[in-house]
């Protein structure tokens, strides 16, 4: 017998071939090959899951795709491991093909897949250098992305494989194919600013679904603005770089590890660390005994942050299944762990409610019955808060309608799933300061909200906002930022605290469930006349982002059509299920799955074409939104919205064209001769999404200039894979007149960059963009006045003067009489000559505005009649964006929105015992599409002008989730002519509707 | 977890697994949260070479070690039963964890998506198993013991056999609420079902075959678990269905 093995915990050597290069590595047997090898330096190997199914942490093992995190470091003794670090190729040298294909086809948004989908395609191409697109989504399906809904990935390797070939691949900016004259259809636009200027963008030309542009004249062109440029992160992502928080370590840092509550509702009536502070290696373990009690609401939001404040760090009540009890800090990941079971604790398991409805009752379970929580509506009936607004006269309204309709719908919890989990690693720097090296969308709340919980001032907290994972909202929370500070002060060592997948789905954030129940009057010529909502919403044990998140379910349930009465009824309610909070559409898709419901059996009621009811009701440019008005945003009032763009009618033409809508119509395309107990139908939705709180988001940006011309642009708006530093470059960029790659962008460190609010709300390019637009415009203006005292010029900064004549074109300044001074020579000039300055500028941004962007969403289904099984075989959605900056990141979020968006439609759900325990905490049993499964998408650009966005722009990143599945429900009633009022559309609630 | 083993012959590794807290390091379509909780030792059976896909006139052994990536990719498979075998593994993993899942450890993962076994219960594959002689049980018949090792399977190549799978799932690719599959051969037909009753169900007949007559053997068979996947009586009309729905699709000219 050959067998190798140690005793005792005792370090084996292990040699393998590690990108090329014999290795040996000094591991004990228990010892993951992801962390061996992240141990060793490569970085590009990700932890997502503990199984083995995001395959974010696979390699090339002996040349074939193989997840890490479920192979012992031993197993690959004598064998060869490939890593993207194999194919970097050094400082300032070309990219591999395939990283460069991923990254100018947009293929890249977080970056946290990249390297595992990288070597995916490397080991297809090397097989089969011709591969079909099928091919690829095969080998794809190893590494789940919730980023890109895979459209970019296949177009990137297929192109890769392409030019391996050694064959010419076209432009990604090729010429756009021929499109709509915008002013044709909406009238004059509005903008006349000289700086406006439109997508020019094109087809990649793959055998992947490509997408067409109709173009907007609006008679200047801009050089950066509207141009597919490359993500100014692309390139360090795709090499696999350490730039995610968790690629950092320090010498003594701490691992942490979290007990949760296995029951759903229990008081503390003991707890005992005595054995677990005993176990070697433990440094610290924390309970409610050991941390100040400070109230707070973990909703990353704007100060003060919406009621109520229900939380505290450490409590002596757990309120759901994964509710914190205890946080330990030790040697290692594996000890902490140990510790945890060695913590004793007696709880009082007290009753339980699940159902919003049911907390309400009388007599239900009260969660929360702490005398210090803040500001609940009524704790005694487990209402944190409540929504009553109305416009004009519902009920009269009723008695004037020619006909009334009432609905109820129900909608499910989902979790966000980004691949990078959440993770955070704390320390005290050399100033004695606490540094918060964390995974968030908001790093400016955290630091404030963090502070009074660890008894810091603000000034004394850095936060920095490293490359993240992706968020979807999972990130608007500081969630346990404050545990791994807490445990940092308790040590004085460095901390570092990761989820584990379980965790994500037990003790993360999500998206509420909730019951919502509309009434309609309309009058027989096929107006609304009376809308009301009524929407009881579960939060969960804890407020957190409950209020805001039902206020926009309202606002985007109540504005999209014309109605002149209106009212908005709501409770939020406290139940002992995990807390749900922001996520990705935050509340829009709930509102609209009911309300594109609730439209499309009126229309099929009253004999109207559903999209003809839609649009004769839509809201349409110069229609005033009041609701949203009085809706406002928690307790921060609102203002009524004035729409002044509008593209719906022509997202919905071209929509209707991509998905061939006439088919509809035609009985013979609805059966399959093959397969008869197939019945194939199509719905739509229409979609309005807001641009940012109005009054209340701000961004701030800061530029300064470089002595060879190019710029720094620091600000605080937070990249979470979605391209908005790319997009705020390009932004700087066309207003200082220079290429992309002389902008040099940072986001975000609370000690550097200016003060925004974060990554929600759709806010980033309208926001934050609007400040860097202003920064660049002061900028360019201290330029002009530097040009003009080297040219010997008058100032051209008179009085209310802006430089008028002035221009910089192409890193050159260009006097009204044509004289011209290159920016480099500005630059030296103002640094180093005469009068010196540091030519630089601040400036900030909020917006009374808010406005919408406007979408029209369509769905292709097959329904199996015998099992019940949907499956959905095309989507198109058209998207009112405004003017998208970057038309293919703007794609990239579309499409992996809908993707997103499909799975709330129809495979993702966090399901319960009837002892509040999640079933579904890994990934498999909580479905998440892979790459070939997905359906064909199609994602448009119909650009409109909006006046107060930068350069045009509206949002674009939440809309895709919010018409779906309204649309796959009104496609489901299409095919089999059944109503299905409940996400999501499980196998069996379709053939349940099909048995009745 | 204190000591890994790779052992390079059969009884060293029979001996390694039989001692007390020594696990079989076994990966399957669906690795567990915490793999080795309670484990002192692991035993990788890497070296044993038992990942070989044999073919002869009249039989195919696929050891038990072999991945599912292995028996996707394997001439000897392709284009036997309308390749049933590399189209049964598509479901049951994606690509990365069917390079590492082994033949023997999808087989002991109740919890994964049924088609491989299916498949081969329906094929009426026999089990090499190896504890301190080594027997052949049927595929339906065995159970995995921690005690023992599986060394392969295998099963007859009857002539022309016709093979069909039909599932209902969340999503296309996503583990089967209920899968079945149908395998016809001239002499023969068998069908198998899984999602319908703690263990796979098992129907065999002689030709022709009667789809509906099998359908009901199936129902009749039923004792369904729900899960949040699929009550108890969905899964039961659903294993009639798709016994019916494999069973036409098998029959096919």
């Amino acid at each position: 017998m050959k067998s190798f093995g140690v005793w005792n915990n005792q370090k084996m050597n292990i040699e393998f071939t590690l990108n090329g290069e014999p290795k040996r590595i000094e591991c004990e047997p228990r010892e993951t090959l992801m962390a061996a090898l992240r141990r060793n330096g490569c970085w590009s190997v990700k932890h997502g899951c503990e199984t083995g199914e995001c395959g974010s942490c696979s390699v090339l093992l002996d040349d074939k795709l193989t997840p890490t995190c479920v192979l012992l470091a031993p197993q690959v003794q004598g064998r060869t491991v490939t890593t993207v670090e194999a194919i970097d190729p050094g400082p300032g040298q070309p990219l591999h093909p395939l990283q460069h294909a991923f990254a100018e086809t947009g293929a890249i948004q977080c970056g946290y897949c990249t390297p595992a989908m990288i070597l995916a395609a490397k080991m297809l191409i090397e097989k089969e250098p011709h591969p079909t697109e099928s091919q690829v989504r095969d080998v794809l399906n190893g590494v789940l992305c919730r980023c890109t809904g895979y459209v970019k990935p296949v177009q990137a390797v297929l192109r890769a494989a392409a030019v391996m070939r050694g064959e010419k691949v076209p432009p990604i900016d090729s010429a756009p194919i021929a499109g709509i004259p915008i002013e044709s259809v909406f009238g004059p636009l509005r903008q006349s600013s000289p700086d406006a200027g439109g997508p020019e963008t094109g087809p990649t030309q793959t055998q992947t679904k490509v997408f067409t542009f109709p173009t907007i004249d609006t008679q200047v062109t801009t050089e950066v603005v509207g141009k597919p440029e490359i993500k100014v992160d692309a390139a360090k992502l795709a090499k696999g770089k350490p730039v995610f928080t968790d690629d950092f370590t320090l010498p003594g840092m701490l691992f942490a590890a979290l007990l949760t509550s296995p029951h759903a509702h229990a008081r503390i009536k003991n707890i005992d660390t005595a054995r677990a502070k005993a176990l070697p290696g433990v440094h610290a373990v924390l309970t409610y005994k050991d941390v100040a009690r400070v109230i707070y609401a973990s909703g990353g939001q704007t100060w003060p942050n919406p009621p109520p404040w229900d939380q505290v760090s450490l409590d002596s009540k757990v309120r759901h299944v994964g509710d914190r009890v205890a946080v330990v800090a030790a040697e290692t990941q594996e000890i902490a762990n140990e510790a945890l079971k060695l913590i004793d604790v007696d709880y009082e398991i007290l009753p339980a409610v699940f159902s919003a409805h049911e907390a309400m009752k009388p007599g239900a379970p009260i969660i929360h019955d702490e005398p210090d929580a803040h500001k609940i509506a009524d704790a005694e009936h487990n209402i944190a808060a409540t929504i009553d607004v109305k416009l004009g006269d519902v009920e009269k309204g009723f008695a004037e309608s020619d006909r009334v309709f009432e609905h109820t719908y129900n909608v499910h919890q989902v979790q966000q799933a980004s691949i990078e989990p959440h993770i955070v690693i704390t320390y005290w720097d050399d100033d004695d300061r606490l540094v918060i090296r964390t995974s968030t969308q908001v790093p400016f709340h955290v630091r404030r909200m963090v502070a009074p919980l660890l008894g810091l001032p603000v000034k004394k907290i850095r936060v920095i906002k490293p490359r993240i994972g992706g968020g979807f909202g999972g990130k608007q929370e500081m969630l346990i930022e404050d545990l791994t500070a807490h445990l940092t002060l308790a040590t004085g060592r460095p901390v570092r605290f990761e989820y584990t997948r379980e965790l994500e789905f037990t003790s993360a954030r999500s998206r509420h469930p909730a019951t919502i129940t509309y009434k309609a009057g309309v009058m027989n010529n096929g107006t609304l006349h009376s809308l009301s909502m009524h929407i009881v919403e579960n939060t969960g044990a804890y407020g957190t982002h409950g209020l805001t998140v039902c206020s926009v379910a309202g606002q985007r349930g109540l504005a999209t059509y014309r109605c002149p009465n209106m009212k908005l009824q709501a409770e939020i309610v406290y139940t002992n299920i995990p807390t749900p909070g922001a996520f990705r559409g935050y509340g829009a898709p709930q509102g609209l799955f009911a309300l594109e419901s609730l439209m499309e059996e009126i229309a099929l009621e009253l004999g109207i074409d559903p999209v003809d009811f839609r649009m004769k009701n839509a809201v349409r440019v110069g229609d005033p939104i009041a609701i949203t008005g009085a809706i406002g945003e928690g307790e921060h009032e609102g203002s009524t919205q004035i729409v002044q763009t509008c593209g719906l009618p022509e997202c919905v033409e071209q929509g209707a064209a991509a998905i061939a809508w006439d088919r509809k119509l035609d009985p013979n395309w609805k059966l399959d001769p093959k397969r008869p107990h197939i019945r194939r139908g199509l719905g739509m939705a229409v979609c309005m999404h807001g641009t940012a709180i109005p009054g209340l988001d701000m961004g701030a940006a800061s530029i300064k200039v470089n002595d060879d011309g190019s710029f720094n642009v620091l600000v605080g708006a937070t990249d979470l894979g979605t391209g908005s530093d790319t997009v705020l470059a390009q932004i700087a960029a066309e207003t200082l007149g220079v290429p992309l790659n002389d902008v040099i962008i940072y986001s975000s460190d609370t000690d550097f960059t200016p003060f925004d609010t974060g990554a929600y709300a759709s806010s980033t390019t309208y926001i934050s963009g609007g400040a860097v637009k202003k920064a660049a415009e002061k900028v360019r203006q201290q330029i002009f006045d530097r040009a003009a005292l080297m040219l010997k010029l008058p100032s051209p900064l008179g009085v209310g003067g802006e430089g008028e004549g002035w221009q910089i074109r192409n890193r050159q300044v260009y006097a009204p009489n044509g004289q011209s001074v290159s920016l480099a020579a500005i630059a030296l000039h103002s640094l180093h000559t005469e009068d010196q300055q540091q030519i630089m500028a601040t400036a900030s941004h909020v917006s009374p505005h808010s406005p919408p962007p406007f979408a029209a969403q369509f769905a292709e289904v097959e329904v199996d009649t015998q099992t019940g099984q949907v499956t959905v075989t095309k989507l198109v959605m058209a998207v009112d964006c405004g003017t998208a900056i970057n038309p293919v990141t703007t794609q990239g979020q579309i499409e992996g929105g809908l993707v997103q968006a499909l799975g709330y439609a129809v495979s993702e759900e966090m399901a319960y015992d009837s002892n509040g325990r999640l079933l579904n905490t890994r990934f498999g049993d909580y479905r998440i599409f892979q790459a070939n499964e997905v359906p064909e998408i199609e994602a448009i650009l119909v650009p409109t002008y909006e006046p107060s966005g930068p350069f045009g722009a509206k949002a674009a990143a939440e809309i895709p989730m919010d018409g779906v599945a309204p649309a796959v429900a009104n496609a489901i009633q299409d095919a089999v002519g059944k109503r299905l009022r409940d996400l999501p559309f499980t196998p069996e609630k379709v053939w349940s509707a099909l048995q009745n | 977890l204190r000591e890994y083993h790779r052992p390079t012959d059969l009884p060293a590794a029979l001996s390694l697994l039989q001692s007390a807290d020594h696990q079989l390091l076994n990966l399957g379509p669906r690795p567990p949260l915490a793999p080795f909780a309670n484990a002192e030792a692991v035993v990788d059976l890497a070296a044993l070479n038992l990942n070989a896909i044999t073919e002869t006139a009249v039989s195919i052994s696929i050891g038990a070690q072999t991945t599912l990536q292995a028996i996707a990719e394997s001439p000897a498979l392709h284009h036997f039963a309308n390749d049933l075998l590399p189209q049964a593994v598509q479901y049951v993993a994606h690509l990365g964890l069917r390079n590492v899942a082994t033949l023997s450890a999808t087989l002991a993962s109740p919890d994964s998506s049924p088609e491989l076994h299916l498949a081969l219960l329906a094929l009426r594959a026999q089990a090499d198993v190896l504890r301190t002689e080594r027997r052949t049980v049927t595929l339906m018949a065995y159970e995995p013991d921690p005690d023992e090792l599986l060394l392969g399977i295998s099963f007859e190549r009857p002539l022309n056999p016709k093979a069909a799978i039909a599932r209902v799932a969340r999503s296309p690719l996503d583990a089967a609420i209920v899968a079945a599959v149908a395998v016809v051969t001239p002499t023969t037909t068998t069908v198998a079902v899984a999602g319908a009753s703690p263990r796979p169900i098992v129907i065999q007949s002689a030709n022709p075959p009667r789809p509906d007559t099998i359908a009901e053997a199936v129902i009749a068979t039923t004792n369904p678990i729900a899960d949040y996947r699929g009550s108890a009586g969905y899964r039961k009309a659903m294993a009639g269905v798709l016994a019916e729905r494999a069973l036409n699709e098998a029959s096919k000219p």
